[in-house]
């Protein structure tokens, strides 16, 4: 490539550049969940006390089918002392399944992103016999939310920055425009290369 | 296998062909550097971009556009002869078909 088309190419660049380049962000707010057999840990990760035993319910849709169940409050202690404490589903069946609160969290601008649940694969098939823990009364069917549907509400909530997609999917409408944008840029690209081709084709002939 | 990796293979899956068929007698020699290119675009749109820009529409046309344009440049100075033209034409080609890919492959987090 030659000097002047690279410095073209870095100037087009540096143009669409924000004029405040961040620094590194902080750790994201959402959830660890991990899997032992049956039983699935989910500790909200947000450094604040919204954990277990708190007024917003947890809930647990199957990828599958959608359906939706609000856990019991079936605590485990966070070893964090700044997190809430973890819920505990006992008992469920193998499958796919998105844990997350009925009420997102709020964006965390300088967060590494915000996230509404966190998908998790229990892979061992349910014991018939299975036992929740004594008192543990197991989970409630609820009406199912809209989670990784289009416009219904995905995975992330809004990532580092401004970019907010509380009540949109990330891959929903609100990134309609960009992705006209791309495309029209890439049309525009392809229009001016055709043309200098068939100019320079024209010019060649005459 | 995550969604940086599934990106990245489908990017290369659209993108190298389609740039191979532009350049008619160096095949080769531009898909090896569509590869790389493409993988470097790819990888640090992905895995850098978002954590200046996060993850919204100004993600999306920043990273888009930058691969657009050091692909093409690359081409153009890979290419025999350098022609600028060329290179443009299939970084667009390749981009515009590789973004709509994802389009259709990956409408939203499941």
């Amino acid at each position: 490539m030659s000097g002047p088309t690279l410095r073209l190419a870095l100037v087009a660049v540096a143009a669409f550049l924000p004029a405040e380049v961040r620094a590194n962000c902080a750790r994201p707010v959402g959830y660890d969940v991990s899997v032992v057999a049956s039983t699935v840990t989910v500790q909200p990760s947000s450094g604040s006390p919204a954990g277990c035993g708190g007024d917003v319910a947890m809930l647990r849709q199957d990828v599958a089918s959608g359906a939706t169940v609000a856990l019991a409050t079936w605590c485990a202690l966070s070893p964090d002392p700044y997190e809430g404490d973890a819920y505990v589903d006992e008992c469920v069946p193998a499958g796919t399944y998105r844990y997350g609160f009925a009420e997102p969290f709020a964006c965390c601008e300088t967060c590494c992103g915000t996230y509404r649940y966190e998908k998790v694969t229990v892979t061992t098939a349910l014991d018939p016999g299975c036992q929740r823990g004594e008192g543990n009364p197991g989970p409630t069917p609820v009406d199912p939310v809209a989670w990784g549907v289009p416009m219904g509400g995905g995975e992330l909530i809004c990532g580092y920055g401004h970019a907010d997609f509380t009540n949109l999917g990330s891959w929903g409408c609100s990134t309609a425009a960009g992705s006209g944008a791309v495309l029209l840029l890439d049309a525009a690209a392809l229009a001016l290369g055709v043309g200098l081709l068939r100019r320079r084709r024209g010019a060649r002939r005459g | 296998m995550s969604g940086v990796v599934e990106a990245w293979l489908l990017t290369l899956a659209a993108e190298v062909p389609l740039v191979a068929l532009v350049y008619p007698g160096q095949r080769t020699r531009m898909a090896a550097a569509c590869a790389l290119g493409t993988t470097v675009t790819n990888l640090a749109m992905n895995l850098a971009l978002p954590r200046w820009l996060g993850a919204g529409a100004a993600f999306l046309v920043v990273g888009e556009a930058g691969a657009l344009l050091l692909e093409a440049a690359l081409y153009a100075r890979v290419g025999r002869p350098r022609d600028l033209a060329r290179a443009l034409v299939a970084s667009a080609l390749a981009n515009g078909a590789s973004f709509a890919a994802g389009l259709m492959l990956f409408p939203y987090p499941t």
